[in-house]
């Protein structure tokens, strides 16, 4: 039994805004082992990215509030931790990596300089050493010739390139556990692969633990050990990979799957799911799924369902899998 | 070696809007409705054709507009700026010796505001929506929207009628009229040749005129420093930043400061000239011998070389400032190219 690095029990975070109550993340729980990858999937708006803010504890507040539960980053509630103590934490033991590598660097510093700043912050090197710290930084994230990348702005990197900086920005100190919101989303598809395979390679060299974010499948089957799968604000099914993908349970996670073109089979057009995600201030009574679901029973439209174990480790939040079905 | 290329060329763009300008200062004020005779001269003067001849002859009021206009251009190459029709002193020497006096004000009422809305700004973003934004928000609009002819009467007659602390008018006090000072800008002599008495008596003199002439930039920058840092503190790279463990001093200072200054840079250049033109007000307030004071006596008696001498050493400054301002810019913001 290998050892737990971060436990998020029962989380739930809420936005509270002029329209009212938006519980973005509602009861969340999941669990991350050392050295391993989750994946979290979702569309956009199901909560996937506040989990992950949250656990950084980055939310916009006064608006964003975790409400309830607890995340325990060796065994330490992070909930619980004021600001300063936060700060200890990010950036040396959790790292972040952005969706936009456009807008993620400070476009008036050079790359060197915003690497350097984490050796000189939390490690108090001095800017010499550190300078030569970031040069070893851009040559592990494999930018070429790193001597003179080292005083390029941001500007004058592509977003490829730029995201390799985030990501050594993120790796600098060595942390235990590497968040990545949808790391490769606004990249090329070449891009993509090349920045995918780098991180595989990286979390291997520096054992680090991985929560990758994305809306891609594709991307989940290639790095993940476990999934979880998000809806609304709420997990609808979780598993290891190989569980998920082979007794795929949750009407969302097939129509997920389904969404994705492959070529390898002749499909005469692709399945998207049918409607949207619903506002979170206006969440469907009963199955929050149930207005876009092919299955939808009465029970659906009345009754929330709740998680439940459908195989080894495997839950699914789904009535089709309770005793009240049939009925 | 670009750089240099790049202030090469906007030196000789300035020289083409000083050019622009000096044509269109020299139309309008000549062909505005007044008349320099009726102003100049006396009534029994100006019955007599003769001495109006002879008038119009000396100052060259009987040449085509164009003809005067080439003649004030030539003159201006050789470092002649003309003789005032009102002191008959050379304009050039005229400004000189009220240019340092404006320069001091000018300067100060600069300091006071970018400091203040410096630091008002930051207040402001800092604390955004909070108690100290809300109160700097109201002082900021009370800035801006208070005339400063009103808010020099005001304060004139509080700290100066009531409260006696500041001299009431001019620039120094009775102790030191008439006295020949080296430069001619009186705190640098004060603290040049030790005279206590005089830097404060000096101060004194200047703080209520500068801080008048002050209040409106100072509002105007307060209101661009904050909403230019709340733009910054929008941005995903201070996301980044806080994702990397930095704590919030460090943010605002390294990440937020430089990145919002840089729309800020230009208020701060551009209130400069502002604050010369405001001048004019300002000094005929308080009887502040400058060169807003010259230029106000020069446009009521249709001073023609005064008037074209004043404001082509406002817009000189305005356009340098303007200069000073793409530099800063260019050394700031590395995404500029030249």
């Amino acid at each position: 039994m290998s050892e737990t690095l971060l436990e998020v029990k029962n989380l739930s975070t809420h936005f509270f805004t002029e329209r009212g109550v938006a519980p973005a993340v509602d009861g969340v729980s999941f669990r991350l082992e050392k050295g391993k990858t989750l994946g979290i999937v979702g569309e956009s708006g199901s909560g996937k990215s506040v989990t992950s803010l949250s656990i950084m504890r980055l939310l916009q507040e006064p608006a964003g509030r975790i409400v309830d539960g607890q995340i325990l980053f060796n065994g330490r509630d992070l909930v619980k931790l004021t600001e300063k103590e936060m700060q200890e934490i990010r950036g040396a033991h959790i790292s972040m990596i952005f969706q936009e590598p456009m807008t993620a660097l400070n476009p008036v510093y050079t790359v060197g300089t915003q690497i350097a700043e984490v050796f000189i912050v939390r490690q108090k090197m001095k800017k010499k050493e550190a300078r030569q710290k970031a040069i070893e930084m851009l040559r592990l994230v494999g930018i070429p010739s790193p001597e003179t990348r080292v005083d390029n702005y941001p500007h004058q990197l592509s977003g490829g390139m730029r995201q390799r900086v985030v990501i050594a920005i993120a790796l600098a100190c060595n942390p235990e556990l590497l968040i990545a919101d949808e790391p490769t989303t606004a990249l090329d598809v070449t891009i993509q692969a090349q920045i995918l395979e780098l991180m595989k390679n990286l979390q291997k060299q520096l054992h680090t633990s991985l929560i990758m974010i994305t809306h891609d499948l594709g991307i989940i089957s290639e790095m993940a050990d476990d999934v979880v799968v998000m809806y609304c604000g709420q997990i609808v099914e979780s598993g290891t990979m190989k569980e998920v993908f082979h007794h795929m349970s949750h009407p969302y996670t097939e129509g997920l799957l389904n969404s994705i073109p492959r070529l390898s089979e002749e499909v005469e057009e692709l399945t998207a799911i049918e409607g949207m995600v619903p506002s979170l201030y206006d969440i469907p009574k009963g199955c929050r799924f149930h207005p876009r679901c092919p299955y939808a029973r009465e029970i659906c439209r009345s009754q929330a369902p709740e998680l439940l174990e459908v195989g080894p480790g495997h839950c699914s939040r789904c009535h089709r899998y309770s005793k009240a079905w049939e009925e | 070696m670009n750089m240099l290329k790049y202030i090469g060329r906007r030196l000789i763009l300035m020289l083409v809007v000083m050019f622009g300008i000096s044509i269109i200062t020299f139309c309008i004020s000549h062909l505005v409705p007044g008349d320099p005779l009726a102003a100049n001269l006396g009534q029994t003067a100006m019955s007599d054709p003769e001495i109006v001849a002879a008038y119009e002859a000396k100052w060259g009021l009987d040449q085509p507009l164009h003809v005067q206009y080439i003649n004030y251009m030539k003159n201006l190459f050789h470092g002649d700026m003309g003789t005032s029709i009102r002191t008959k002193q050379p304009v050039l020497s005229d400004l000189a010796q009220y240019i340092p006096a404006t320069f001091e004000m000018a300067t100060i009422a600069t300091i006071f505001s970018i400091l203040f809305g410096l630091l008002f700004g930051l207040l402001s973003a800092a604390r955004h929506n909070k108690l100290p934004d809300h109160i700097l928000r109201v002082f900021s609009l009370m800035g801006i929207s208070i005339p400063a002819f009103w808010l020099s009467i005001l304060l004139l007659y509080v700290f100066y009628l009531r409260l006696g602390v500041v001299p009431g008018s001019g620039r120094v006090g009775s102790d030191w009229l008439g006295a020949k000072f080296p430069t001619g800008f009186l705190i640098f002599d004060a603290i040049a040749y030790g005279e206590p008495d005089l830097l404060r008596d000096a101060l004194g003199h200047l703080i209520l005129p500068s801080f008048v002439l002050a209040a409106s930039t100072m509002g105007i920058l307060t209101r661009t420093v904050r909403s230019s840092m709340l733009e910054v503190m929008q941005q995903d790279y201070l996301r980044t930043a806080k994702a990397k463990g930095l704590s919030e001093g460090r943010i605002l200072r390294c990440h937020v400061l430089k990145n919002g200054l840089i729309p800020s840079v230009t208020m701060f250049g551009l209130s400069y000239g502002s604050l010369l033109g405001g001048t004019v007000l300002v000094e005929t307030i308080f009887s502040y011998p400058g060169v807003g004071l010259y230029a106000y006596k020069a446009a009521t008696t249709l001073d023609f070389p005064a008037i074209m001498g004043t404001t082509l050493f406002i817009a000189a400054v305005n356009v340098l400032m303007n200069f000073l301002v793409d530099i800063i810019y260019a050394v700031i913001d590395p995404r500029i190219r030249y």
